[in-house]
């Protein structure tokens, strides 16, 4: 074997343009080479770096089967929390009556005790189930039973938002167009209760408007007042030694 | 499980490895790492590799493994064995084959000999005399072709015959 690498090895130095003598030559550099560089590894060595890489891929495959044990629970905990949230998601179109409406309710609730401005989005939420419920033609029970909810909200709530409280009115307004003549009369009240909703909370903020302008008029008097004393005073003194001047000038005369 | 085909190529070209990492890192300890870290890589493939497998295929995992080192020590940048460290493989080394490295005149003649050498001719006298891989393996693993390893290796030898000379 080896002796076959050497001549096919002196045959390519030839090849090369090498003449014999020189391949010899170089062939003994070779060796040389060859003899030095020789490093071979105790069996006992290679073996056991064997059993360790062995013993590793065995435990390492326990450990990969040993592995659904922890993620199936973590699986499970966020394929429930997808489906959790994907519901809360597709409650929120849902109407008065549809089996996902008390997950919608549940969460407003939730947003709500978080957020005390979410009530405005669920006044006009509730005014546009009012119109999808007579747009749909749906029994007046519940109707009557998403007004009440309207008007419990609008209870609720100490101030509304103006341009909610417009596109709230709008819903109404149509729900009134669509509905039967029966519930013509609960959606003009809820209609009213809003308007009139709306013009309590102008009035408050006219009430709150005219005190601030008193406060600020107040504020200017003082300043105007306090000015000119300070002026009497100086121009009082000025007065009062303008006088000794003079009385002296009178005394030396 | 284990492979007996996997163990007789480790037994049969783990010492042609470690040798091809010896000469050019000139650290017996690291040529042993480097070692371990390409078994353990081609243990990884081996599934993959098994069929067609050839000795060019386990050179070149050697090869781009050393061209990694050499730039990330060029760059000083942090070097680690990842696979080795991945599997769990603890280090360990033939002692007695170290001591006798470190001991042996004729191989630090050689490392300066080999280091003499420019980098081209460097790399094919390391595979074609030192690992006696054909000129056809070489010129695979080396990305060159079969005439050019012939004229490097002819070359190679020169250098080499002229470093022995000019010590003597």
């Amino acid at each position: 074997m080896k002796n076959d690498f050497e001549e096919q090895l002196i045959k390519e130095l030839q090849d090369q343009g090498a003449f014999e003598e020189e391949a010899r030559d170089l062939m003994g550099i070779f060796n040389k080479v060859s003899k030095v560089s020789e490093l071979e590894r105790s069996y006992a060595f290679k073996k056991s770096f064997l059993d360790n890489l062995w013993e590793k891929e065995k435990t390492n495959k326990k450990m990969f089967f040993f592995m659904p044990r922890v993620y199936v629970p973590a699986l499970a905990l966020v394929l429930l929390l997808f489906i959790l949230i994907t519901e809360v998601v597709n409650a929120q179109k849902s109407l008065p009556g549809q089996p996902l409406y008390p997950i919608k309710i549940l969460s407003e609730n939730v947003i709500k005790a978080v957020n005390p401005g979410f009530r405005d989005e669920v006044l006009r939420r509730r005014s546009e189930e009012v119109k999808s419920l007579t747009e749909q033609k749906k029994d007046s029970g519940l109707l009557k039973k998403t007004i009440d909810q309207y008007s419990d909200e609008l209870k609720e709530k100490d101030k509304i938002n103006p341009d909610s409280a417009e596109k709230t009115k709008k819903n109404l307004e149509d729900a009134k167009e669509n509905s039967a003549n029966a519930d013509k009369k609960e959606i003009e009240n809820a209609i009213i209760q809003t308007e009139n909703k709306i013009i309590q909370n102008r009035h408050e903020e006219q009430k709150r408007e005219d005190s601030s302008i008193q406060k600020d008029v107040k504020g200017e008097e003082t300043k105007v007042t306090s000015t000119p004393k300070k002026e009497i005073k100086k121009s009082e003194d000025t007065h009062r030694e303008e006088k000794k001047q003079d009385e002296s000038t009178n005394s030396g005369d | 499980m284990r492979d007996a085909d996997f163990d007789e190529l480790y037994i049969q070209f783990s010492d042609k490895i470690y040798k091809y990492f010896y000469w050019q890192v000139k650290d017996p300890y690291l040529a042993e790492d480097f070692t371990a870290e390409v078994f353990t890589r081609a243990w990884k493939n081996w599934k993959r590799f098994k069929p067609d497998f050839s000795k060019a295929w386990l050179y070149r995992i050697a090869r781009n493994f050393l061209i990694d080192y050499f730039r990330k020590e060029k760059g000083k940048k942090e070097f680690s064995l990842e696979t080795s460290i991945e599997e769990g493989i603890e280090p360990s080394y033939d002692e007695d084959l170290i001591e006798k490295i470190q001991n042996d005149s004729d191989i630090s003649d050689l490392h300066k000999a080999i280091d003499s050498l420019p980098e081209n001719l460097k790399e094919v006298v390391i595979l074609r005399f030192i690992e006696e891989l054909s000129g056809k393996e070489v010129g695979e693993i080396l990305n060159i072709t079969e005439v050019n390893v012939r004229v490097l290796q002819y070359r190679g030898l020169q250098k080499l015959k002229e470093i022995y000379k000019n010590e003597k």
